[in-house]
């Protein structure tokens, strides 16, 4: 030990003795070598974890995956004893590597259409896969509380929004927010409770994505509710516009004159271009009036919206509306989207009104360009 | 001359020091990106877009063409088979002297059509549009323009003629992922600022199989120069870019590929025909448009590789390009010059610009001047070997030390070559870089520099094409 300490103090005064240049230097090379050395073990770990993984889960797959093809994607409904026979598991507990790549084998063989929904039902109460991914939802890793939210995703069959409630108040707004959408899919009671107050104050288009994913499958199962709901008690403008274009893709024409109303008494051009969309795909033939006597006094974006509205809803006033419009138009996109919309409604009359009014080549060409779409 | 070199040592050996604390600074922030990424987006949201078409926004590809007859085909099919509900092709044949325009419309059975065209950007004259007859084609438009002389004013014509909000920019030497397109929305998606431009990982397509223009197996180059590109490209988008994302100070999205806002673009004026960078004057341009509005804006890097472009196969095609970059750079110091440190422009005139002033327009400059001094002390028998051998150890540290970490970010990402020792040929080839491959992009750096300065060579250098199919032959389409 003496002996180690002399050197240490005998390179330390030497080290001390050289200017900071070079002190400075060494200490960086030094830095560098060790930094080259993480990256090499890295590399060669990243190798070793990559082949241990495909090792497990090519050895999952040969235990299980012939079994439970012939359980999974079967027309017979078979009992709990009878898949347990089959599928012949391991009395000793599962390890944890185990579950993981069963529940990637099982997740993969259920996106077959021939899923047997039965004994799909008795492979999880076999396999304790669903209790392992709840369980990684409690812990404290964000990283691994996203992708048990993912997999519990995938699997479906006895989630439920119990399964979410302890990590709905997270830190982390992406965890929280794809907690709170997945929570909607899952729960029986009080599924919409995060509608309320704008769903989440970070709310942005990805959310809307998984949101819209989660209000389908309800709706799958059960009509929804009537959206407008959300609508009024919401201040968020991209959260407004969202539930706007729900209501048209769920088709709830009965929000129909709420949104009129919102149309008019809104500041906001975003939320008035969406909802004249969704007054389109409603169908809604009362918007027609209205909306033409709002048309003048909002901004080209809103504009744009309304002729579109004009073309879905396909009626005599509507084509009258665009007509009317036509001559004051000035801006060269406006144009073909009003002889676009006209000839949704009626091609040979848009056809002689065109050829009546129009003098330039552009708007010529804008309506052979239609005729072709 | 005792006391200039004695400064100039010292000036360097500080300069090297900033250096590697940015090296390092950016290899710390990008490893958090990339963790950060991998976690946030997975075939799960991706897939979810695909389920949903209702609710994926659309999105156009713009790629220009300018005599790319060997490569035409296949890359128009690659930009086809995108993996992704809504999206529109469009490429723009720059009056193009070879077949490019009459392999399109043969092999995609186009017909000229009307079309209404608006020009909302400058460009040189859009002659006809077509598109095909064949339903199987349908998402393809191909505009016929006059030549323009550059990439910038047929990105212009595309963008003229785009539908969608959103566009790509890309090359039609490019072979994109098949799930370029959801990989790359996404990060727009997810955040409630404007996202301006996203980025991604590119890198070479020379060695890997391509099939009726669909990757089917990466492996790094065979060829000498586009394996250290290889190398080089990764260390800029994995390490470089992806660092500089995690403080939205991002100076460049690829003219290679990338996504903008097309409504930006527009704002911002379009691409500069007369810029050398076009890419990165548009950045600039599109920063500044925001920043002059007091408008949030974001430009997101992704770690994924989703571009595959041919890489210089040759000496000359390589000169070529440096010299452009270089010219490029040097054009936008003079033409910019009022972002740079203007408290206006926020980040990009303090952090931004400043540091590709100093650390990368400067640098071949500084190396040099670096090995010249060295010569000279070298004859004058001035040189302390005993110090000369630990500093020479430092410089090299530095880079073949960035380049490692950069391969192994890479491989966490994704294991996108077949076997381990694919990889082990870039960390040889990584050490050998700053030997081989490092003076010559200096060289070409600074010929660039001096074309500029000088005004001479300032038509575009053409890329000699090799093609990605096996059985294509090679034309050189000059």
């Amino acid at each position: 030990m003496d002996t180690i300490k002399f050197y240490l103090y005998y390179l330390d005064s030497i080290f001390i003795g050289y200017p900071f240049i070079i002190r400075t230097t060494v200490i960086l090379v030094m830095l560098l070598v060790t930094l080259y050395v993480i990256a090499m073990l890295k590399i060669l770990i990243t190798e070793r974890t990559r082949n241990k993984n495909l090792k497990r889960q090519e050895k999952i797959s040969e235990t299980y995956k012939s079994k439970l093809i012939s359980v999974l994607l079967t027309d017979k409904d078979m009992s709990f004893y009878e898949v347990k026979d089959i599928l012949n598991p391991n009395d000793n507990a599962f390890k944890n590597w185990e579950k993981k790549y069963l529940t990637y084998l099982i997740v993969d063989i259920k996106d077959n259409p021939a899923l047997n929904e039965n004994n799909y039902k008795h492979v999880l109460e076999i396999f304790p896969v669903t209790d392992f991914w709840e369980k990684k939802i409690q812990q404290d890793d964000v990283s691994e509380n996203k992708n048990a939210l993912r997999i519990l995703d995938q699997i479906k069959e006895g989630i439920s929004g119990s399964f979410f409630t302890k990590k709905i108040n997270s830190n982390d707004a992406t965890l929280r927010k794809h907690i709170k959408s997945e929570y909607l899919k899952y729960a029986s009671n009080d599924a919409f409770k995060f509608l309320e107050n704008n769903f989440d104050k970070d709310f942005n288009a990805l959310d809307a994505v998984r949101l819209h994913d989660s209000l389908k499958e309800r709706d799958a199962i059960r009509p929804l509710p009537l959206l407008t709901k959300w609508l009024k008690n919401s201040d968020n403008q991209d959260f407004q516009t969202f539930i706007i274009r729900e209501i048209g893709y769920f088709n709830q024409r009965e929000a129909a004159p709420f949104l009129i109303q919102m149309f008019k008494t809104s500041n906001s051009d975003l939320v008035k271009s969406e909802i004249s969309n969704t007054l389109g795909v409603l169908n809604y033939e009362e918007a027609v009036d209205e909306l033409a006597e709002e048309y003048p006094y909002n901004n080209t974006v809103v504009q744009e919206a309304i002729i579109d509205m004009m073309g879905k809803i396909k009626s005599k006033e509507s084509f009258e509306f665009l007509k009317k419009i036509y001559p004051e138009t000035q801006n060269g996109e406006t144009m073909i989207k009003i002889i676009k919309n006209m000839y949704k409604i009626d091609k040979r009359k848009t056809n002689a009104f065109v050829k009546k009014f129009t003098t330039s080549d552009f708007e010529k060409e804008a309506l052979e360009y239609i005729q072709n779409i | 001359m005792d006391s200039i070199l004695y400064f100039y040592q010292y000036t360097i050996y500080f300069y090297s020091l900033a250096i590697t604390a940015f090296y390092l600074f950016l290899m710390i922030s990008s490893y958090f990106m990339i963790e950060r990424i991998k976690v946030r987006y997975t075939k799960i949201e991706a897939d979810l877009l695909l389920d949903l078409p209702e609710i994926a926004p659309p999105i156009s590809i713009v790629a220009p063409a300018y005599n790319e007859e060997v490569i035409i085909i296949d890359n128009v099919n690659s930009l086809l088979s995108m993996n992704y509900p809504n999206f529109e092709v469009i490429i723009v044949n720059d009056g193009s002297k070879d077949k490019t325009l009459d392999l399109l419309i043969e092999n995609f059975d186009l017909e000229e059509t009307a079309f209404p065209y608006i020009e909302k950007v400058r460009c040189r004259p859009v002659q006809r549009v077509f598109k095909s007859v064949n339903p199987k084609f349908q998402r393809l438009l191909v505009v016929d323009k006059i030549n323009g002389g550059t990439k910038a004013d047929a990105m212009n014509a595309g963008v003229n003629v785009a539908n969608y909000d959103y566009f790509i920019n890309t090359d039609v030497d490019c072979i994109l992922d098949q799930d370029t397109l959801t990989k790359i929305i996404l990060p727009v998606l997810d955040s409630k600022v404007e996202v301006i431009a996203v980025g991604a990982t590119m890198r070479m397509s020379n060695g890997c199989e391509v099939e009726h223009g669909v990757m089917k197996r990466v492996s790094p180059p065979k060829a000498m120069i586009p394996t250290f590109q290889e190398t080089e490209y990764l260390r800029s988008y994995l390490l470089a870019k992806m660092g500089w994302s995690m403080f939205n100070l991002i100076p460049n999205v690829s003219g290679g590929f990338g996504l903008f806002d097309k409504n930006i673009v527009i704002e911002a004026g379009g691409y500069d025909p007369l810029s050398h960078a076009e890419d990165m004057d548009m950045t600039l341009r599109m920063v500044a448009l925001m920043r002059e509005n007091n408008r949030k804006y974001k430009i997101v890097q992704i770690p994924d590789t989703l571009c595959w472009t041919e890489g210089p196969p040759t000496f000359s095609v390589l000169n070529r390009q440096r010299t452009r970059w270089g010219r490029g750079l040097l054009q936008i110091f003079v033409v910019h010059r009022k972002y740079l440190f203007n408290r206006k422009y926020g980040r990009m005139g303090w952090i931004v610009l400043p540091y590709a002033l100093f650390f990368e327009f400067l640098a071949p400059v500084i190396e040099v001047i670096g090995f010249l001094s060295l010569i000279f002390l070298l004859f004058t028998n001035q040189i302390n070997f005993r110090t000369f051998w630990l500093m020479l150890l430092y410089v090299y540290l530095i880079g073949i030390t960035m380049s490692l970490m950069t391969i192994s970010y890479d491989l966490r990402v994704k294991k996108l070559y077949q076997n381990y020792s694919e990889y082990l040929k870039l960390v040889l080839f990584s050490s050998l870089e700053a030997i081989i491959y490092h003076p010559l992009i200096v060289f070409f750096s600074l010929k660039g520099y001096w074309q500029f300065l000088t005004r001479r060579n300032f038509s575009w250098g053409a890329m000699t094409r090799q093609g990605f199919s096996k059985q294509t032959p090679t034309t050189k389409t000059v």
